[in-house]
């Protein structure tokens, strides 16, 4: 053969070259060559620094140990693929991120006849606090299970969980949704917490999934959205086929679905109470299978809307409006417009199997945009809002919708992981039907993927995957949370795997970039929720809101970070509290967190390791 | 000096990568024929299907005598069903040795771009369309995947241009008239976007069409024209919006498909359009596949009962019972069916034992049953 070949950008020579010898590459001269050409390619184009995997998986090391289990018993039972959901919050209010992981359990018809003490003792929901310890390194997160002693005994086949201080004490309380009763506990602010869901008339029966608190009423005190799937008991489960004709899970409409509903508090002092509204505000009218839910402001006008990601069928919006007094409790009217605001179905009209969302401004505009995550086959999808609170779905020109289609997405969470000032995307897979080649290899449960994480650049999103290999992870993968674990000031993740080990993926790339933190109080000392703050640098606005329920049945860290990335700098910062008073802030320093409470009313004691400003 | 030794670098890395570069190497190897699948729970048509395609390749591939065109028949026609059971991967590797084998056969890099979609492979996707379009430029469905397929990355002229060509050999395909209807909505051409899709939509009660123009109005600022179409689509439309492309080649996908779940999809389409007689046909093999699909029973019984054939719909639903005695819809359906026809006696222990059912199933007996998550 010569060396004049189509494969060898040499000159094309007159003739064959016969000779030549040293370039004839025998296998152990190519090889050498190949080595000499790789070792210089290295020197010439190597980062003078090795690249850092961007997470690490720290759950044992940080003490966090729980394990999902989803009940499964080669029944197939509808409810195993859901796996459940995580919340990050400072039960304590020492300054620092704890951690609430919702448990499966068991899946039985009829109830174990005699239980002995040899008896594995029955897996429950677990609260992990957070001892954050400083080290060489900086500061580094412990976790220590306190389930014992703070009286949490989370028994029920528990789904979601989010959180929100529900009588202005200070403390955050913990709202569990369950397939059946659900919890609430209330937090006494002593490192313990009692259920009060009894007598809180906020309990639901029902299969409820994400649940999100919203004040609908401004009355200043947090009002409870509940997320509602499927009817279905045990005893109406029904078997189920793929497309072979082999059992594998049912889909949400092999069984009708349920209303949400929505709880509005009417707590006052030690009484805890809700009353259920959904009726005076049509959630009841309109019944689909409800997984994430977010509330956020879509048209800019200063209300708390809340969209519903449901499951193979339209999502809801419903947007509040002003009902100038002919509702009582000064309740708004919420109007469902998804359809006509573009963020019900797809490009095409078609309805999704949506599961995990968040809200965020992903495209530098100053407007919230919608991220959700779908079934294998559909594609994730990106609704940009036009500002008025009118959505086109751009998933495939953002780079979005391609990489996603042989995932299916649960957890997901706009998150600027680099600090960059770019919100990117990590979204955390599992299947729902059982892949072929798991089950015939005996691998349970048979729905494992990778997770995945897109890298935002400029509203443009790239796979970014290969350099998070703790992502890569085959696993069934549910609930996610944002939040910053060790206060270095980048956001870290908390993720549970369905029927598999809870993870802890600490950010080691964010807090090399420039940031500010910001923790938000409102008057009355709690996380001002749906408050937006917008950080001018120059012409760009960073814009930032304060949230805990996002993704999948999961609640996140309520501060915010603002990724500065390699400049400092920036020139002022807006502030609209969810009542819309404004205030502007120009003088603080980059690096460290500070709490802002609006109109400087002083929030409970506690020991806070940020910068505190109230002015 | 800061530039020489990158060029030196260069240099020296071209050339000797130049030197270690492979020799030419022959087409690749065809792949041996795939592992089948674990086929031990599927409907048995399923499991027959596999199980002869494999055979049937197994077979030519060790016939010294047989050709590349017989060869890649072979190939394609495993491929076709893994495709239809959405494999789609083991497919796309299937029908690239056929197009190997076939080079002249636009078939297969027609087929292979399809798998190749469904994997959201769009490049691959893309460069197969491209291939199989040389071979039959006059295909208007190669033309609109192609469109879809750029529209999908957002790169809206080229894409613009396939739909148009597409419009060109089939002037009444209403998929090119939605695409061009959505490029032109992606590019904020809001009056060009209304035209194309009112030309589409009168020819279609496709939920697509009326979706985009609904969008397309929206973003024309006539909101209520919007509303207008979107009240019209109706909530239950929009999961199922699918609008044909007639392309023989990927039909004949989905007719390949055996399993019981198809044919009952296919009989409860049948029954939403009040076609009875077809949704009675696609029951009955549905149970013949798998007899013991208790609710595809109950709706054959139903649907035969709309065709007045009382006996036969009796008697599917006494087997129903016989799986599951407690079957609710069964009990109900048979007591009313033999309470028409006047043996109210033996409708009577079918109507207690529904009571007895749904008594037990009521919310308060619930809570103990459902303890069995909570004990």
């Amino acid at each position: 053969m010569s060396l004049t070949s189509r494969h060898c950008p040499f000159p094309r020579a007159a003739r064959p070259l016969r000779a030549t010898p040293s370039l004839r590459a025998t296998p152990s001269l190519r090889a050498v060559l190949c080595w000499i050409a790789a070792s210089l390619a290295v020197a010439c184009t190597a980062p003078p620094t090795p690249p850092t995997e961007i997470f690490v998986e720290r759950a044992a090391q940080s003490g966090l140990e729980f394990r999902h289990e989803n009940g499964m018993s080669g029944e197939l039972y509808f409810n195993e693929i859901m796996g459940s959901g995580v919340a990050l919050l400072d039960f304590d209010q020492d300054g620092d991120l704890d951690v609430y992981l919702v448990q499966g359990g068991p899946l039985q018809v009829q109830p174990p006849e005699v239980s002995s003490p040899e008896d594995t003792p029955l897996a429950t929901d677990r609260l992990f606090r957070n001892d954050l310890s400083d080290g060489p390194e900086g500061s580094r997160a412990g976790f220590v299970d306190v389930t014992e002693a703070s009286g949490i005994h989370g028994t029920c086949y528990g789904l979601g969980a989010t959180v929100g201080d529900i009588n202005q004490d200070g403390f955050p309380d913990i709202y569990v949704t369950c397939f059946g009763n659900n919890h609430l506990w209330l937090n006494h602010g002593d490192g313990t917490f009692s259920d009060v869901i009894e007598q809180s008339g906020a309990d639901d029966d029902r299969w409820s999934t994400s649940a999100a608190f919203v004040d609908i009423n401004d009355d200043g005190l947090l009002d409870l959205y509940l997320a509602s799937y499927t009817v279905f008991r045990l005893w109406s489960h029904k078997p189920c086929v793929d497309k072979h004709g082999a059992p594998d899970y049912c889909g949400p409409r092999t069984h009708p679905p349920e209303p949400d509903r929505l709880f509005l508090n009417q707590s006052s002092g030690d009484r805890v109470s809700f009353v259920d509204i959904s009726d005076q505000l049509g959630i009841s009218t309109r019944a689909e299978a409800g997984l994430g839910v977010i509330v956020f402001d879509a048209d800019g006008d200063g209300r708390q809307d809340i969209y519903v990601a449901n499951d193979q069928a339209p999502n809801f919006l419903w947007m509040s409006r002003d009902a100038s007094g002919s509702l009582p409790w000064g309740l708004p009217r919420l109007e469902e417009q998804a359809l006509l605001r573009g963020v019900a179905v797809d490009a095409l009209g078609r309805a999704q199997a949506s599961m995990g969302v968040d809200a965020g401004d992903v495209d530098g505009d100053n407007d919230l945009d919608l991220f959700m995550t779908h079934l294998a086959g559909e594609s994730n999808t990106l609704y940009r809002n036009d500002g008025a609170g009118l959505f086109l779905d751009q998933s495939t020109a953002a780079g979005l919708a391609a990489g996603s289609i042989p995932m299916t997405g649960f957890g997901t969470a706009l998150v600027d992981v680099d600090n960059d000032g770019w919100l990117d995307v990590v979204a955390i897979n599992g299947e729902v039907k059982l892949i072929p080649a798991q089950r015939s290899q005996g691998i349970e449960p048979a729905l494992r993927q990778p997770n995945q994480l897109l890298r935002n650049q400029g509203g443009q999103f790239t796979d970014w995957t290969a350099a998070a290999p703790a992502l890569q992870r085959l696993e069934v993968s549910r609930g996610l949370a944002v939040g910053d674990l060790d206060n270095d000031g980048d956001s870290d993740l908390v993720l549970i795997n369905n029927h598999g080990p809870a993870e802890v993926l600490l950010n080691q790339i964010g807090s090399r970039s420039h940031w500010i933190g910001l923790q938000l109080l409102t008057r009355e000392g709690r996380a001002a929720l749906g408050a937006e703050v917008r950080m001018h640098r120059g012409e760009k606005v960073l814009l930032r809101t304060v949230r805990r329920t996002l993704g999948y049945l999961s609640s996140s860290d309520p501060r915010l970070i603002f990724g500065l990335g390699e400049s400092a700098g920036w020139d002022r910062i807006e502030i609209r509290w969810p009542d819309d008073e404004r205030r502007q802030i120009t003088d603080l320093s980059s690096g460290r967190y500070h709490v802002i409470r609006q109109n400087g009313v002083s929030r409970p004691p506690g020991p806070v390791r940020t910068g505190d400003i109230a002015k | 000096m800061s530039l020489r030794i990158p060029l030196a670098c260069v240099t020296v890395i071209a050339l000797t990568w130049a030197a270690c570069a492979p020799a030419p190497t022959p087409a690749p190897a065809l792949p041996p024929p795939p592992e089948l699948p674990d086929l031990t729970e599927l409907d048995p048509p399923v499991r027959e299907q596999f199980e002869r395609a494999h055979q049937n390749l197994s077979r030519i591939l060790a016939d010294e005598r047989a050709g590349d065109r017989h060869r890649a028949e072979a190939y394609g026609e495993l491929g076709r069903i893994y495709h239809a059971y959405s494999h789609h991967a083991v497919a796309a590797e299937l029908y690239r040795a056929a197009h190997q084998l076939e080079p002249q056969e636009a078939r297969w890099p027609h087929l292979l771009g399809l798998a190749e979609r469904q994997e959201g492979r769009w490049q691959a996707s893309a460069d197969a369309f491209r291939a199989a379009l040389k071979l039959r430029p006059d295909h208007p469905a190669l033309h609109v995947y192609l469109g879809e397929n750029l529209l999908d990355r957002h790169d809206l002229e080229p894409a613009g241009n396939y739909f148009r060509a597409a419009l060109a050999i089939d002037e009444r395909c209403e998929r090119a008239r939605l695409g061009l209807g959505r490029v032109a909505l992606e590019q904020g051409r809001a009056e060009e976007a209304i035209e194309w899709l009112e030309g589409a939509r009168a020819d279609s009660e496709s939920t697509a069409i009326r979706y985009s123009l609904a969008m397309a109005y929206r973003q024309a600022g006539q909101i209520e024209k919007a509303e207008q179409l979107l009240a019209d689509v109706g909530t239950n439309h929009l999961t199922r919006s699918a609008l044909i492309l007639v392309d023989p080649v990927a039909s004949k996908i989905q007719n390949l498909r055996r399993d019981a779940t198809y044919f009952e999809h296919r009989a409860l389409k049948a029954i939403a359009r009040k076609d009875f007689r077809r949704a009675v046909n696609d029951l009955r093999h549905t149970m013949t596949i798998d007899p013991e699909r208790i609710e595809a029973r109950v709706n054959l019984a139903l649907a035969l009962l709309r065709l007045d054939l009382r006996q036969e719909a009796e008697s599917h639903l006494n087997q129903a019972l016989e799986t599951d005695p407690n079957y609710l819809p069964a009990l109900k359906t048979l007591a009313e069916l033999l309470q028409r026809t006047g043996r109210a006696d033996e409708a009577a222990p079918l109507l207690q034992r529904a009571a007895a059912v749904e008594a037990e199933r009521s919310p308060s007996n619930r809570a103990d049953i459902d303890a069995g998550a909570n004990p």
